[in-house]
């Protein structure tokens, strides 16, 4: 075994550890309350006191970052997705800063994440009332006021957000220009100007928030501007480009949350046949192992999927079809995986069972966020059929 | 005419719609007592089990406006129509006639329940419950009245609007030994019923969303990709409610329930789809009749027991090599 494989395995041992004492029963517990887990939660601190985050539990080395993390991803979600989404660290916003950020910008963003005075977030903030899909809508003005940015808009659906240090907010200097006027900025929450509006009531992945926040005549330095003026210097959609190369960077990993979901349904079920149905009942316990086969199918094939979308992020190689492919497998897999341990688990699931309950509502997300299965659908067509013929 | 409905149906139909409407509340689905009381209204309560087909068809419309409308609540109203269909193997005909009259108001007086080791326990819908019918095997039938019934709260799931209870049968009991297969069947197709009126409404909605919302510059559904998928998910759920409407042997109720609850499931998920982020939240109804279609599915022991139900059929179809498949029937 090479020396990457000792380290991702041990990373995650330590997050089937964690997964184990908190995501789990901090996961269910922010659903039956339906609120999420506190920022100020012992658990944080205790993650953060204790170096957890440092020594790995999303391994922080930059070699193949992106395996590590669909790998450690995968056993983060099967303890629990909503949960996993509160580990601290800056998240989704960490991508566009390593990916737009000039060296300055990362060290300033992401360094203070190295520190262990307390846990923190951050945050991305794209979706827009009127603009998801549809990124070139989106209607956030940006305006240069000689050395600042003024930003006003709204943004909605955006994942940690209330408990963010700053939000990578996706703005326009020309609603006119579509893709092309698009900007990414830092945006610190405690800047005057940033209104936090409400968190939204989510069917499920209750254990973080996902909140709507307006800026109204939110003023930034110039360089909070992410990759400075020079970036977007005779490239306009390097903005637009920057965020789809972050999907394209956080695809497979939110892909492999699904895996995770059906593979904890997976050991429900079986959980339950081992208990339930003694060898002697032929019947139910016959089917339900057939099924458990056919979930496992599933399971590895979308495995596969991820680590190969992420294997070429790591390689530094095109992998926008083959993230797709990833996020379009897996979570119908992981929902026919949820429903199927439900049919092994009968009966009993209706009456004793909240889990697998709640994995349905869960995976539903991963239908939706980081572009929605139509979405992958397009991105997917756009390749095999051609970018002139599917618009 | 298979599913195709009379004035008269289609007049009671209209009714159910404005009775359900006027119980509505918010995107999580009315409370259980004003359901329970505009659903009495209508007077189809306990005809699921009614000999006539045109009556039992009057309860399928109903139920599948209300199940739209308020499934959630719906589960502690009327659930009587299952466990009624063995009401008639009762020696008691007093106890018939209390139960028979719970029925009419809509209450639900029993379920059924396999399997289930040690004492009688049984999850129902609903805040009390006057009679419990507890099926313990395949053919043995338990029933007993509120007295022997011991009901402690329970956590609904996703039925959020009815709330639940489990229900111990501590005291006297009638055991029966009849076909339960009958009464499985009646309480599938109240299951289809509403899980149809589910999609239907998931459906509805989101049709009504995607004709409006737009993205890439134009509909949602202005996208033929979408449209067309929408429209598959359509038909299967069309196929499910004549399934449904026309069901009249226990073998065409349960096999309606087969065809719906899949059918359901999808347009339940499309419901949710074609809102994109906006389906995922309690803005819209979207949600709850994703979680609706999930939790009716696996009532009355889910899809395998009714696959269990029919094996056992054509098993002894088989044996004595009868043609079931040359009979055929004009529908209600
Ligand atoms: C739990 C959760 C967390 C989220 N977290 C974040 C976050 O942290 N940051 C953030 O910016 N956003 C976040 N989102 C928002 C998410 O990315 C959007 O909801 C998503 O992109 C869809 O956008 P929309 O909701 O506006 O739907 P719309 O874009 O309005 O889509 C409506 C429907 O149209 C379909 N559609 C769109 N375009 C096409 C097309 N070309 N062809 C066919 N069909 C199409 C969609 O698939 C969908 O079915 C989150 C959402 C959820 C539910």
């Amino acid at each position: 075994m090479s020396a990457f494989e000792d380290d991702l395995r041990a990373a995650v041992g330590r997050m089937r550890d964690v997964g184990r004492t908190w995501l789990r029963p901090l996961g269910e517990e922010a659903d039956r309350l339906g609120r999420p887990i506190p920022p100020d939660h012992e658990f944080f601190t205790m993650l953060v006191r204790e170096g957890v985050m440092r020594r790995g539990l999303t391994p922080g080395g930059s070699e193949r970052r992106t395996v590590r993390n669909v790998v450690v991803g995968e056993e983060g979600a099967y303890w629990d997705r909503g949960a996993l989404v509160t580990l601290p660290g800056p998240g989704l916003g960490g991508a566009p800063v390593r990916k737009m950020g000039t060296p300055e910008q990362r060290e300033r963003f992401l360094a203070p994440f190295r520190s262990e005075d307390r846990p923190r977030w951050a945050a991305f903030a794209m979706t827009e009332p009127g603009a998801g899909s549809d990124v070139a809508r989106i209607a956030m003005r940006a305006d240069r006021d000689g050395d600042e940015w003024v930003l006003n808009g709204q943004k909605m659906y955006s994942s940690n957000s209330g408990r963010a240090d700053w939000v990578v907010v996706f703005a326009t200097v020309d609603p006119s220009a579509g893709r092309n006027g698009h900007r990414a900025f830092v945006v610190e929450r405690d800047r005057p100007g940033f209104v936090f509006l409400r968190n939204e009531a989510k069917m499920g992945v209750r254990a973080y928030e996902t909140s709507s926040f307006v800026l109204e005549d939110c003023r930034l330095p110039a360089d909070n501007l992410l990759g400075g003026d020079a970036y977007y210097e005779g490239r306009a959609n390097r903005g637009f480009g920057g965020a789809m190369e972050t999907f394209n960077a956080t695809r497979p990993i939110v892909a492999v949350h699904a895996v995770g979901i059906a593979r904890s349904a997976l050991d429900h079920a079986r959980a339950f046949v081992d208990t339930e149905f003694p060898a002697h009942a032929t019947r139910r316990r016959r089917r339900a192992l057939e099924r458990l086969v056919e979930i496992r199918r599933g399971i590895e094939q979308g495995r596969r999927l991820c680590i190969r979308a992420a294997e070429l992020v790591d390689a530094g190689r095109p992998n926008a079809l083959e993230a797709s492919v990833a996020k379009l497998y897996c979570p119908p897999v992981a929902l026919a995986a949820i429903r199927t341990a439900q049919d092994v688990v009968g009966d009993a699931g209706v009456r004793r069972d909240r889990f697998l309950e709640k994995l349905t509502r869960d995976v539903k997300m991963l239908d939706i966020g980081e572009g929605t299965q139509q979405i992958q659908r397009r991105v997917i067509a756009r390749h095999i059929v051609g970018a002139d013929v599917v618009r | 005419m298979h599913g195709v409905l009379s004035d008269e149906l289609e007049e009671l139909r209209r009714a159910a719609v404005a009775a359900a409407a006027s119980c509505a509340a918010g995107t999580n689905g009315p409370p259980t007592e004003p359901v329970r009381a505009a659903y009495a209204a209508l007077g189809t309560a306990g005809l699921l089990t009614d000999p006539d087909p045109v009556a039992r068809l009057a309860a399928v419309v109903v139920l599948e406006v209300f199940g739209g409308a308020a499934a959630g609540a719906m589960l502690a109203v009327d659930q009587p129509g299952p466990a009624c269909g063995a009401l008639d193997a009762i020696p008691d005909a007093g106890l018939v006639a209390r139960l028979r009259a719970a029925a009419a108001r809509g209450e639900v007086i029993g379920v059924a329940v396999v399997e289930e080791p040690g004492d009688l326990v049984a999850w129902v819908p609903g805040t009390s419950v006057p009679a419990a019918l507890v099926q313990l095997a395949p053919g043995v039938l338990t029933v007993a009245e509120a007295p022997a019934l011991e009901a402690t709260p329970a956590p609904a799931g996703a039925a959020e609007a009815s709330g639940g209870v489990e229900v111990r049968v501590a005291g006297p009991r009638y055991r029966l030994e009849v076909d339960t297969f009958p009464a499985r069947s009646v309480a599938r197709l109240w299951v289809a019923a509403l899980a149809v009126g589910v999609g239907a409404a998931a459906l509805d909605y989101a049709v009504a969303y995607g004709r409006e919302r737009v993205v890439f510059g134009q509909p949602v559904l202005a996208h033929q990709a979408n449209a067309h998928d929408v429209a598959a998910v359509w038909a299967r759920l069309d196929a499910a409610r004549v399934a449904v409407r026309s069901a009249v042997t226990p073998w065409a109720m349960t096999q309606a329930y087969l065809e719906a609850m899949p059918a359901v499931l999808d347009a339940a998920d499309w419901g949710v789809q074609l809102l994109g982020g906006h389906g995922y939240v309690d803005d819209h109804p979207a949600q709850r009749w994703y979680r609706e279609a999930h939790l009716l599915r696996l009532l009355v022991g889910g899809a395998d027991m009714a696959v269990d139900d029919l094996s056992d059929r054509v098993a002894d179809e088989c044996a004595a090599s009868t043609d079931e498949l040359a009979g055929w029937e004009l529908g209600a």
